[in-house]
């Protein structure tokens, strides 16, 4: 349908008052509209993950950008395939296909074979959003939905991390003995010991890991950026970060170090910072109203901690923001915001004129006091 | 205190580059007035002659008035438009005033609330809404009647009331004084964008205001210069869906309507004239003007330079609540605010006919200035634009679903959440067909 049609459907009643012809000018107001388009939102989203890969190319060489290649030139080619076969426009141009390609290749490590991003684009672009109607209608992120479902079938891959500058092929999957990382933080700390590695390199990150998100310090500039461009709002990282925190106190963790101490290894060696900046904001798949999105965000870090805690999963991330994703309208649902006048269901209308101070009577007016009409 | 709503969107979408300059603009060749014939009875006929000041048509309902000629000259047409009546009036150039024009008798300060009232009907002034402001007041009237008068203008390219507040500061003021009188209130509060510099130093040195005038000055965000959130900042009082800011006692007037009826008292005219902004990226200099009312907008272009763009979308109003007109022919009616004029570049067309295509992001809920998430109240109502049924089969809503449909009944129609839709999903519209939906459901 185009927008022509779409017009005359509106306006077609005005033919019989206007000129005779339809005039497609004649929209509805407002007449003037933001600049800020979904391409915009999307090109932002591509801006701020930019820095986190070139620092992951730097980590893991050639093969993470051969890796990230692969992954947004499959997601841009079967989302196009799909949408022409479901009878849509062939390409959206609204960019979202590269930041699943994106994001999906950011939350693997370097080392993976160059089939998965195939694999995970596939069930991205297609199974988690394709078959729901494509942007806007996809129930969970896909890109994220995708990367645990290849986590699911292959997880020893999945997790096979490499060392920071070790020397990997470009395209064989087989990946040399030694530059396997044997010294996970996430794993040390989950497990309630100090990592080895230093607390400046885990900030920085200098460790072995995915290869968008290691390194908590671009993402955090990530999400100033964003929040700053008002391409989402901070509430939901910063409701699941301090969630987070203070489910950490309160669940403790091993021996030996301080929960507090413990709680911040967590934070930031493993993919929650990434995973709730870049896949928990994802607008489709999280509540609109504000409280809703400090639920959701603090739902996520809950959710985060007793999956650590409770099963054998080391991220437990990527579940609980699926999770979460999946009752995000259920969130919308039970926490409408009030509207302006609305009363209050127990307390009557919330808000109480306030009378002047003098208050205003109906006195005639007094003689004398006169305005001067020049 | 009442709880203020966020959102609103910055008042610079347009530019801001506009001087604070009122230029008087003279009438055209003609001048036209279209007359709702149900409400009024038209007093001339064609080929009559007509001064400054005829009254052209009359109405018996107490909330309307007169039409009044704002040109001396011939009644040249009269079209019948089905539910209207176009008049079309000469313009002779020679501004004779006409004979039954008289100042008003004494001073305002001794004349009774209802002799100011009824002169203030005879002066026929509209509000921006189109309500007349005699029916705004006579509404208000209360023992605990309060008077807010709206300096405060947030709307993207109008300069309206910042203009006449630099210009005519006196004139406001006088006119809110007799409105005081007319509703027997001692004090009034006036709402101002808040602005720096040499306005600002005006509004508060204590020379031009009166004491029982006291100056707010609110957000420059667009639409905080809505009546309903005027009265909610500086009052303290939600005024809900259900009714309307006259129902408590509180009288929302417009600078310039304030300006009007000082002008009426002063020289007996009824409102002849308006002020107008000229927005838009095809006007050579976008300004203020005061033009008498039915001047067509090409009359008014041609005096103020002319475009310098093909204009490609003409709006009666501003561009974000006006009204897309055909032409150039149309005229400035007696409520008009500013005429906008845009090119190709703010063409725009509605990216669907409900609200499929949204991707949740709710910005639209961010910058709601009252509260309401405009995608799902759209979505619940299961409204659309065109007249067929909504695509999905109604379902009966409950609870939750339907709290989100009533919400919007509280929807001002300000446009904002149009405006920043990514996915560019006509969401205003939507709103009003979901307004009356609501309305409708629900009619209290």
């Amino acid at each position: 349908m185009t927008p022509h049609t779409i017009l005359s459907k509106i306006f077609g009643s005005r033919k019989k008052s206007g000129g005779g012809k339809l005039d497609p000018l004649m929209s509805p107001a407002p007449h003037i509209h933001s600049p800020e388009k979904t391409a915009h939102m999307m090109l932002d989203v591509i801006i701020a993950l930019t820095p986190c890969f070139i620092y992951g190319i730097y980590l893991f060489g050639a093969r993470a950008f051969v890796v990230t290649l692969v992954s947004v030139a499959c997601c841009v080619l079967f989302e196009s395939v799909f949408a022409v076969a479901a009878g849509r426009k062939p390409y959206p141009p609204d960019l979202s296909a590269v930041v699943s390609g994106l994001i999906l290749a950011a939350l693997m490590p370097a080392s993976v074979p160059l089939y998965f991003p195939v694999l995970g684009a596939l069930f991205a672009s297609v199974a988690f959003k394709g078959v729901f109607g494509g942007l806007g209608k996809n129930p969970v992120n896909p890109a994220l939905a995708a990367r645990m479902l290849l986590e699911l079938l292959f997880p020893a891959r999945m997790f096979l991390y490499t060392d920071p500058g070790a020397k990997l092929p470009l395209f064989s999957s087989h990946i040399p003995e030694s530059a396997i990382s044997c010294s996970i933080p996430l794993a040390e700390a989950v497990s309630g010991s100090v990592p080895t590695r230093s607390l400046f390199d885990i900030f920085i990150g200098n460790i072995p890991g995915t290869i968008g998100g290691t390194s908590a310090l671009l993402i955090i500039a990530a999400c100033a950026f964003l929040a700053a461009k008002k391409t989402f709002s901070a509430n939901i990282p910063i409701a699941a970060v301090t969630s987070f925190m203070l489910f950490g106190l309160v669940f403790g963790s091993g021996a030996g170090q301080s929960s507090s101490v413990m709680t911040v290894y967590e934070l930031i060696s493993g993919g929650f910072l990434f995973c709730i900046v870049f896949c928990a904001t994802d607008p489709v798949t999280s509540p609109q109203g504000v409280y809703g999105k400090i639920i959701y965000g603090a739902g996520i870090g809950l959710l985060t901690l007793v999956i650590r805690r409770y099963s054998e999963n080391l991220e437990g991330v990527g579940y609980a923001i699926l999770i979460m994703n999946l009752l995000s309208y259920s969130l919308d649902s039970i926490s409408r915001p009030r509207y302006f006048g609305e009363k209050h269901p127990r307390k009557g209308n919330m808000l109480r004129a306030r009378r002047p101070s003098s208050s205003p009577t109906s006195e005639p007016i007094e003689q004398g006091k006169e305005i001067e009409p020049k | 205190m009442a709880y203020i709503f966020g959102g609103g969107i910055p008042n610079d979408a347009m530019g801001s580059s506009v001087s604070d300059d009122i230029i008087g603009v003279a009438a055209g060749r003609s001048v036209f007035f279209r007359i709702p014939r149900d409400s009024y009875r038209i007093l001339v006929s064609e080929d009559d002659r007509v001064d400054l000041g005829t009254r052209i048509a009359k109405s018996s309902k107490f909330e309307l008035s007169g039409v009044y000629s704002s040109v001396s000259g011939r009644v040249e047409q009269i079209v019948d438009e089905g539910e209207n009546v176009l008049i079309k009036i000469e313009n002779d150039g020679f501004d004779r005033v006409s004979p039954l024009v008289r100042p008003f008798e004494g001073s305002p300060a001794n004349a009774p609330r209802e002799e100011l009232l009824s002169a203030i009907r005879r002066a026929a002034i509209a509000c921006r809404d189109g309500v007349m402001l005699h029916a705004r007041l006579a509404a208000a009237m209360s023992p605990d009647a309060h008077l807010i008068i709206n300096a405060a203008e947030n709307e993207p390219g109008l300069r309206v009331r910042r203009s006449l507040l630099f210009r005519n500061l006196g004139g406001i003021v006088r006119g809110a004084e007799i409105i005081m009188r007319t509703l027997g209130v001692e004090r009034a509060d006036m709402a101002v964008s808040f602005c720096r510099g040499p306005l600002s130093k005006k509004l508060s040195d204590g020379e031009h205001i009166r004491d029982s005038i006291k100056v707010h000055f609110i957000p420059t965000e667009y639409p905080f210069d809505h009546p309903r959130l005027v009265a909610a900042r500086i009052l303290g009082v939600e005024i809900g869906p259900r009714e309307e800011p006259e129902q408590r006692g509180i009288a929302v007037v417009g600078a310039e309507d304030c300006a009007a009826v000082y002008d009426a008292f002063c020289t007996g005219l009824p409102a002849l004239n308006r002020t107008v902004s000229l927005v838009g990226d095809c006007i050579k200099r976008p300004c203020t003007v005061t033009v008498p009312i039915g001047t067509s907008f090409r009359d008014i272009a041609d005096s103020c330079g002319g475009f310098f763009k093909k204009p490609h979308r003409i709006i009666d109003g501003s561009p974000m609540t006006g009204v897309a007109t055909d032409s150039l022919d149309s005229f400035v009616s007696p409520s008009c605010v500013a005429m906008t004029v845009l090119s190709q570049k703010y063409d725009f067309a509605p990216s669907s006919e409900n609200a499929d295509g949204c991707l949740n992001c709710g910005k639209c809920a961010d910058v709601c200035p009252v509260g309401i998430v405009p995608s799902l109240s759209v979505k619940f109502s299961g409204v659309t634009l065109s007249d067929e049924p909504a695509p999905v089969p109604e379902r009966k809503l409950s609870g939750r679903g339907k709290g989100y449909f009533m919400s919007s009944l509280a929807c001002i129609e300000c446009g904002c959440c149009s405006y920043v839709c990514p996915a560019e999903i006509p969401l205003t519209p939507l709103m009003k067909k979901a307004k009356s939906k609501a309305k409708g459901e629900c009619p209290t």
